[in-house]
This record gives structure tokens, sequence and C-alpha cells, in this order.
């Protein structure tokens, strides 16, 4: 009798046929053995593993000169010059980049930021589970967000200090960040520069377009439209905070408490501003919301003031993305 | 022969409620268009009935108003009512065919063959437009059928319905899966999640020009051969014994299905709670010819759609509500009580 | 009849299951992104490796790999037990609504509550848990009709019907998301292994290692319940009673495993199917069989995510699929 086909079993609707006599218990009996011990053997396996784990790690750095970087749960004994250094979180690659200290590390976000240019192509890219890969590379110091899942077993590679992105604004995290690498001092100066240059941008773009123009920030994503607060990215650090510029009303009450918002095509004319930066590329091929009469008889539109930008590099608000994302908005708005 | 075969229909109860049909065809017809109004007239931006009249009679480019319902939700109804007919009607055609009350579009390979192909337009060529993106959907669901029957048909016992299920669900598996794998890597996932979940919403005139004439043409020849569907719903060896040319039948009514669900996911993406739950509410209301049921099918699931997006625009105006997740809610109670109701009928 | 021919089938297919698990397993240790050759993996495995080697074997690949098989092995028993009661081919455990009920319970714990690092990691896991098993038990109540009980196609029209309506309440919130957190989340129902420490193998290992045996000692019962069922009355089955018993073990097999691996669906609906094509439909032979391929196949995807394709991170989830999905189609046109 050859074996029950894979077709019979189908086609008989799952209506199995069984096949000899249904009591075989001494073939069960040695397969449930041979199942449990091999199952056994296994848990044997883990707890051994698990008694042996405590002795493995802790010397790893000893020799070099360390720090205290007083982090936001509690001391971590860093580098005092680190030299090899493993940014785990998205955004603040460019913040190290301008501190003049290229990661050696980075995950995949930043790697499309077209202002690095070739800055971090020397850095690995290393996504958040591979954390063996990270062992590999050595590195004496690992900075990643807060809530990260991997933290304890960045800890055992390397001294690791984490940062909450929202507790921060895009100067004082550039400042923390110098904290923990040991060039506050270079990070604060960076700050001042930047306030003197804001200044003197805002001063140049109001000359050119005047006081009271308003705007907005939005991007497509698939078939929703998205519109930014005063602090999401996208060159909106820039454009409201650093240059001083207003937001149409309404947008100002919905938007800039919760930082971003959802809406439909149908409202765009209601959060309008004179000028409109919208957000392109980044595998987005949906811009049928540009042929549509609601988007062309915008007077922003009309007047030629709705201007790309590039969404992948927008992203970020690391000093080096800054700088170009004011060149870039303070160019669109003074070459008129 | 003739007598044999009214006997033979008989014995398989085939019950029709002809009187109840023509009720929903001409109440439905009424109420898809008084829908398709109220929809247009809410929404995140307020406009009352008089004025959708008068900017559809004389549209001026000027009015905000008039650009609002002329080229945002006039075609976003119209994309919605036909994107329902056709889910319905394919859902409708598969259930019969294949005697499975699980049956819909989506077995066939065709979500998972139209999401591949989006993934691979994010990722190899961002630079395609909106009508591009279609089109190429379209091919993805045509290939993953193609995979589906292909495989079915490769061994002599030919294509049988459990024999379909399960190739559907292999393929359906390894599309997506490839799908989600390119999407994960190139880190397009959430725009892929936007694209499939956004529904009707950005759909304008040039993309309807296509897929209107494409969905009505399906519907007609569902509707002529709906006859022989009532008999294939039978079971394969009764239509063979009465005269029905069973593969014929089923080659026409599989590439209705395959143009239906095809145009509809190239539209809107998967929304496949359409095709499985509508033919089930219809053939409680009228009973199992597929006569009734298939254009009972069109117009409920036309409404449904038209209700649902409708629902999705306005219940947390102006952020929108994925068009697939408020027809899932609105469908699953109805759907649990015939489930239930079914049960306690067949025991 | 059983035939010897068969027996010995029987018997040769189980012991290269376990010798093919084997391999894997010693393959999945061996390799890596950080290099341990053969000589330094025997002497950290007699416990004299540095800190470093300690580290990569212990630490960073045991555990994982732990899950990846204890995770496979709950899928395919209880797709297999699923597959037999609701005589149904497609069932898997996604059909009970466990996969989208531990979904949106994920989804939610992003959305709703604040991400404390320390708790976050052992959290998502119980939400994960109680949302498989509440959506059970929502999908069982429903289909439980008074004087009936629950008859198995209403239960799976059940399943179906809410599965969908939780994937569209998912997809409603993760299309809220910032973008990584929704990437995050995409990976969680892709299936990448999310645990990968000791405790998860831990609080995996109880549930696998008391309900398989469990199961493949009603193998008699699953065999008769997979006939019609005024047999299995005929011969003295209490049908109600060992339905629910046996749906109970598939539930808590399967949401155990999802909790701690993520949304993995294929290898619940596959490893049954292929381990019944080799050995045939007798529970007793096929239960095990079923159990090491689940092993197999969960963990050979693992390791392919995890060593040939990174930095990609394609998680298992998605490799399971691609690898199994052919075959299962081959053995479709076969016949």
């Amino acid at each position: 009798m050859g074996r029950l086909s894979f077709l019979k079993l189908i086609e008989n609707d799952f209506y199995f046929q069984i096949w000899g006599d249904l009591s075989m218990k001494k073939r069960t009996k040695q397969l449930l053995l041979s199942f449990m011990t091999m199952l056994l053997a296994f848990a044997l396996a883990a707890c051994g593993n698990k008694s042996e784990e405590g002795t493995s790690t802790e010397n790893k750095e000893s020799k070099s000169e360390t720090r205290i970087y007083k982090g936001e749960k509690g001391d971590v004994k860093v580098p005092a010059k680190p030299k090899r250094v493993a940014m785990m979180a998205a955004t603040y690659a460019g913040n190290l980049l301008d501190l003049g200290i290229t990661p050696i590390a980075v995950n995949e976000y930043p790697k499309a930021n077209k202002f690095y240019g070739n800055k971090l192509d020397k850095a690995e890219v290393v996504t958040a589970d591979s954390y063996e890969k990270l062992l590999e590379l050595n590195p004496d110091l690992i900075i990643t967000y807060s809530d990260d899942k991997n933290i304890k077993k960045y800890e055992e590679i390397a001294p690791t200090a984490t940062l909450t992105y929202d507790k921060y604004d895009y100067k004082e995290q550039h400042i923390e960040i110098g904290k923990i690498v040991g060039k506050e001092k270079e990070a604060k100066a960076w700050v001042k520069e930047w306030d003197k240059k804001a200044a003197d941008a805002s001063k140049k773009v109001k000359d050119a377009i005047g006081e009271d123009k308003t705007f907005m920030v939005m991007e497509a994503y698939g078939k929703d439209m998205y519109v930014y607060g005063k602090n999401w990215g996208r060159g909106t650090e820039v454009i409201y905070q650093a240059l001083g510029l207003k937001a149409p009303k309404k947008l100002e009450e919905d938007v800039f408490g919760p930082g971003w918002k959802a809406i439909s095509t149908e409202v765009i004319p209601t959060y309008a501003g004179d000028y409109i930066f919208v957000g392109s590329g980044a595998g987005n091929p949906d811009n049928s919301f540009m042929q549509s009469d609601v988007w062309k008889e915008l007077p922003a539109v009309k007047n030629g003031n709705a201007i790309k930008f590039d969404s992948e590099s927008f992203y970020f608000n690391d000093p080096i993305s800054l700088e170009k994302e004011l060149d870039f908005i303070v160019k669109e708005l003074t070459t008129k | 022969m003739f007598k044999t075969k009214t006997k033979q229909i008989k014995e398989n109860k085939v019950y029709s409620r002809p009187a109840v049909g023509s009720a929903i065809l001409l109440m439905g017809f009424i109420i898809l268009i008084a829908s398709i109004g109220l929809a247009i007239s809410v929404g995140a931006a307020k406009i009352n009935f008089l004025t959708v009249w008068n900017s559809i009679l004389n549209y001026d480019p000027s009015r905000e108003a008039d650009r609002i319902i002329i080229s945002l939700r006039l075609p976003r109804e119209l994309g919605a009512a036909i994107v329902g007919a056709a889910f319905a009607v394919s859902g409708a055609i598969m259930q019969g065919m294949t005697k499975n009350p699980l049956a819909d579009p989506g077995l066939l390979g065709l979500n998972a063959g139209a999401s591949l192909a989006l993934a691979c337009v994010f990722a190899f060529n961002t630079g395609a437009d909106y009508f591009t993106v279609m089109i190429l959907s379209f091919l993805g669901a045509g290939i993953g059928a193609g995979m589906v029957f292909g495989l079915g048909s490769m061994s002599r016992g030919g294509l049988s319905p459990i024999r379909i299920t399960l190739a559907g669900a292999a393929v359906s598996a390894l599309l997506s899966s490839l799908g989600e794998g390119i999407a994960l890597y190139f880190k397009l996932s959430q725009d892929l999640a936007f694209w499939t979940a956004g529904g009707v919403s950005g759909t304008n005139w040039a993309q309807l020009k296509l897929i209107v004439p494409v969905v009505l043409v399906g519907i007609v020849i569902a509707v002529i051969f709906s006859r022989q569907l009532t008999i294939l719903s039978f079971g394969e060896e009764v239509a063979k014994g009465l005269g029905q040319r069973t593969i014929l039948t089923k080659a026409v009514l599989m590439t209705v299905v395959l143009i239906l669900a095809g145009a509809a996911v190239s539209l809107v993406g998967a929304i496949a709670f359409v095709g499985l739950m509508v033919p089930h509410i219809v053939r409680f209301l009228v009973g199992t010819d597929y006569r009734w049921i298939i254009p009972c099918s069109a117009i409920f699931g036309s409404v449904l759609m038209v209700l649902a997006d409708t629902f999705a625009r306005t219940v947390n105006a102006p952020y929108e509500t994925p068009v697939g997740a408020v027809v899932a809610m609105i469908g699953v109670p109805f759907f649990l009580y015939l489930a239930r109701k079914g049960g306690r009928k067949r025991s | 009849m059983m035939s010897l021919r068969q027996i010995k089938r029987i018997r040769a297919t189980t012991i290269a299951a376990i010798v093919l698990l084997v391999a894997v397993f010693i393959l999945s240790v061996a390799t890596g992104f950080a290099s341990l050759t053969p000589g330094e993996l025997f002497r950290t495995v007699i416990g004299q490796g540095t800190p470093r080697e300690n580290l990569i074997l212990f630490e960073f690949r045991l555990p994982r790999i732990f899950v990846a098989v204890l995770a496979g092995m709950g899928l395919a028993v209880s797709g297999a037990i699923l597959q037999s009661l609701t005589k149904n081919p497609l069932s898997d455990p996604g059909i009970l609504g466990i996969n989208a009920g531990a979904g949106l319970m994920v989804v939610v714990y992003i959305m709703f509550f604040t991400v404390e690092t320390s708790s976050f990691l052992y959290i998502l896991p119980l939400f994960a848990l109680a949302g498989g098993m509440a959506t059970a038990a929502v999908i069982y109540l429903m289909s439980y009709i008074k004087g009936e009980g629950v008859e198995p196609t209403r239960l799976v029209l059940v399943g179906v019907g809410l599965a969908a309506a939780l994937y569209g309440a998912t997809l409603t919130l993760s299309t809220r998301l910032e973008m990584e957190d929704y990437s995050f989340m995409a990976n969680w129902m892709a299936g990448r292994i999310w645990g990968d420490d000791w405790i998860f193998v831990l609080s995996l290992l109880p549930w696998i290692l008391l309900l398989t045996p469990i199961t493949l000692l009603k193998s008699n019962v699953l065999n008769t319940l997979n006939l019609h069922e005024n047999v299995s009355i005929g011969v003295g089955v209490n049908v109600g009673r060992e339905r629910i018993i046996l749906i109970m073990i598939a539930v808590a097999l399967a949401s155990a495993s999802v909790a701690v691996s993520g949304g993995i669906g294929f290898v619940g609906l596959m490893a049954p199917h292929i381990a019944r094509s080799l050995v045939g439909p007798r529970h007793q032979a096929f239960l095990p069989i079923a159990a090491l391929i689940g092993a197999i196949l969960l963990l050979a995807a693992d390791s392919i995510g995890r060593v040939i394709l990174d930095p990609s991170g394609i998680p298992a989830g998605i490799i399971v699929t691609i690898i199994g999905a052919p075959y299962f189609m081959y053995l479709l046109a076969k016949k």
C-alpha cells in the first residue's frame, strides 16, 4: 500500500482516510519519547547557558581615559575622546558630523540624506537587530534613542548614551550630543553662530518678501496629505523658528500643538499660506492632487510660490542639514 | 431533456425571489444616486445640496466649492461606486464557482500580485505617475491570477475549486511576501500602506475614463453568464449533466473576475471585504439564483462603498480614515450575524 | 492497515527531520556577521571562551535560535490541530484571529503607551499574547450557539470576518504612526523575531514542552474528529469537550509563539501540509514531523535573514514564505 498522496487528501475534502488500526500505541510512545528527549535537550542546553552567562562580559574598556556623562538614566562612563562612535539613532548622524566625528556605524536613514554628500561613505549601515555587526565594528561609544529595544545588548558591546528625541529642541539636542562626545564647546559655538546667521537671513528674507507673509510646509504620502508644525523637520525649524516666519492662523492653531496633522486634499486651501513648501521624492509617485483644480487655483501656486523640496534630505534637523535647508529656503525666497 | 433539467434544478433547490430582487434593483439605484448626491455635499469642506447641483450643471473653476466638487468629490464618488460594484460582482462569481463561502477575489492572487507590482514601482521607478502605477498594478494582478490558474491546472485533475483555493493561498502568500520584503528593504512599507489604505481618495477623471468602461463591460458579461453560473453552482457534475460546457463557462467567468477585480484593485488597493460580504448579504435577500444575485450585488456593492467612503471622509474630518477599515467595521457585525444564522440553518 | 513500508517511511522521515534540524541548528550557531571559527565555537561551548565569544554565542545567537525553533514548533502544531478540527486545508493560527489580535494590540501599545525601554521589551509580548488570546476567545464565543456548540465551519467564517475587522483597525491606526514606529510595526507584522533574549526562550519553553506532548497524546482523538462527526461520536469521543480542549491548546501554542516571534503565519499553514504529504494523515506520525518541519523552516528563515541578507534585515516571516511557498506549490502541482 503506498502512502496517501497529498492530493487525495485535498480531494477528500479533508475527511482523511485513516489507515489500519487506530491504536498504534507502541509507535506513538516511541515517537513521543524521541520528541520529548529532543525538547529536553534543548531545555537543558538553555538552562546550562543561562548559568554561564554571568561570567561572560564586563572587561571591555579599561585602558583608555574615561569621563562621566550625566545621562537621562544616570551616569554613563564614556571615553574622554571617543574615536569610534556608532550612531544608532536616525536623526543625529549630522550632529556628529558637524562636531567633526564621522560615525563608524549609522542606520539606513541618514545614508539617504543628500546634504551629507560623501561624508557618510565610510560609515557602515547597521540595522536595528544586527548587533553582531556592531560588535565586529568595535565601537567605543554607542548613541541611540532612549526607546531603542536593544539598549541592553548595546551596553554589553560598548558604553551606550541614550537621548529622548522630543525632550530637546534642535539646538538643545546638538549641545547634548556635544556633551556626550566631549565637544560641548564646539556645539555651543555652532548654536551661537547659527543664531547670528539666522538673524541675518531673516532680515534678508523679510526685506525681499515683506513682513507678514504666511508659510505652510506639507508632504504627500501615498494618497494622504501631511501638514507640519514648527518643530517637525522638513525645514520647519528653519522657517518658523530660525527665520521667524509666520504660519496661517488656522495652521498655527491646529498643527503647532500636535506637531503634524494628516489632512484631506479638500482642505489644503484652508491651511495654505502665501508660500507652500511641498515635499517630493522618497518613493512617492502620487502627485495627482497637483493636477486637480483645487491645487492649481491656490494663490500660492498661481503666483509660483509653491516650492518643492527633497523629502529624504529635509527630514533631518541637524546642523549640516539645517544650514543647507536655510540656504535653499533663503535662495528660493529671495531670488524671485 | 427539458423535464430532467427542471427536475434537477428543483432537486438542487434554487430558490429566488424575483419580487424582492426587482425591488432591490430599483430601490438600490435610487439609493445609489441619493447617496452619491449626499456624499458630494458632505466632507471636510462643507457644501450644500443646491451648490452641488449648480456646479455639476455649470462648472465655474473660479469658485472654490465648484473646484472641490468637480475635481475632487465627483470623480471620487463615481470611483467608489464603480469599485464597489466590481468587487461585489467578482466576489459573487467566485463564491458561485468555487462553492466556497469564503471565496473572494483576493484568493486568486490578484491583491497580492497588485501589491507586489506596486512595491516594485515604488522601489525601482520613483518617477512613475499615478496612471502608470495603476496600469502596472493591473498587470500585477493579472500575473498573480495567471500563476494561480497555471498552478491549479498543471495536474491532470484540472481546476477543482479546492485546488484553486490552495494554489491561491500559496501564490498570494508568496507574492505578498515578496512585495512586503521589497517594501521593507527599500523602506517603503508606509508609502505602500498609505496607498492601499487610501482607497478612492485622489481618483481623477483620467483614471475613471479608463476604469469605468472596463468594469461596465465586465458586469454586463457577468449578467449574461449568470444563468450558467447558477447551474455551475450546483456542482460541476450537475452542470455537465445539464449539457453545460463547463470549461468554457469557467474560463469566461474567471476572465470576468480578473478584469473586474484587477481594475478595482488597481484603483483603490485591496478592499477584499466587499467582495466577501456583499454576495452573502444579497443571497440572503434574493435567494440563490445568480441572475438576481449578480445585478443586486453590483448595486449593493456600489452603495456600500459610496457610504463607506463618505463615512471615511467625514467621521474624523479633515483627516481621512482608510476606507477598507470602514468597510470592515460596517461589514463585520452583519457578517457575524449571517455566519451564526447560516450555521443554525445548516444543522 | 499500516504496512511495514509505511512504518519504515515514517521512521526514516522522523530521523531525517531531526538530523536536518540539528544540522540547521549547528549551521546557524556557527555563522553570523561576527566571525567565530569552529575551534573558537567549541571552546566557547565547553565554557572556555573569551568574553567576546561568550557574548556572541550565548547572548546574541543562541537565544534567538531557540526562540525560532520553539515558535516554529508551536505554530506548526497549532496549525495542524486547527486544520484537522476545522477540516479546512487553509486553516492556520491566523484563522482564529491570533495574528490580527496580537497585531492590533502591538499598534495600540506603540500609539498610546509611553515607551519605557526597560519594560517595553517585555510588556509588548504580553500585550500581543493578551490580544491573541482575547481575539480567539471572542471568536469562539461568537460562533457558539446554545444547544449546538461550536460548529467548525461557523468558527472559520466568524474568524475570517473578525480578523478582517481587526486588520482594518490595525491599518487605520498604523498609517498614523511616525515613520520609524511604522517601520517597527511593519517588521513586527511581517514576522521579525522579536524576542532575542533568554527570558523569551524561558517564557515560551513551558508552553511548548507541555502542550506538544498533550497534543500528541490526543492523536487518536484528532484522527477520529477528522472523520465525520457521527463516526467520532460512534467511536465514543466526546466531540464537544475534546474540540474545546484542542482549540484551547492551539490558541495557547500560537499566541505564545506569536507573542515572542512576531506575526508569522505561513509556518502554521505549511508545516502540517508538508508533513502530511511525507508520512500521511495519521496524527501520531505527522504531528512530530510537522513540529520538526516548523522548527526547521523558521530557524532556517531567521538564519538566512540574520546571516546572508544582513544588513537588509528581512524578517523571518517573509523569508519563510518565500522559501516555503514554492515548495508548497510544487507539492500542489506534482499530482
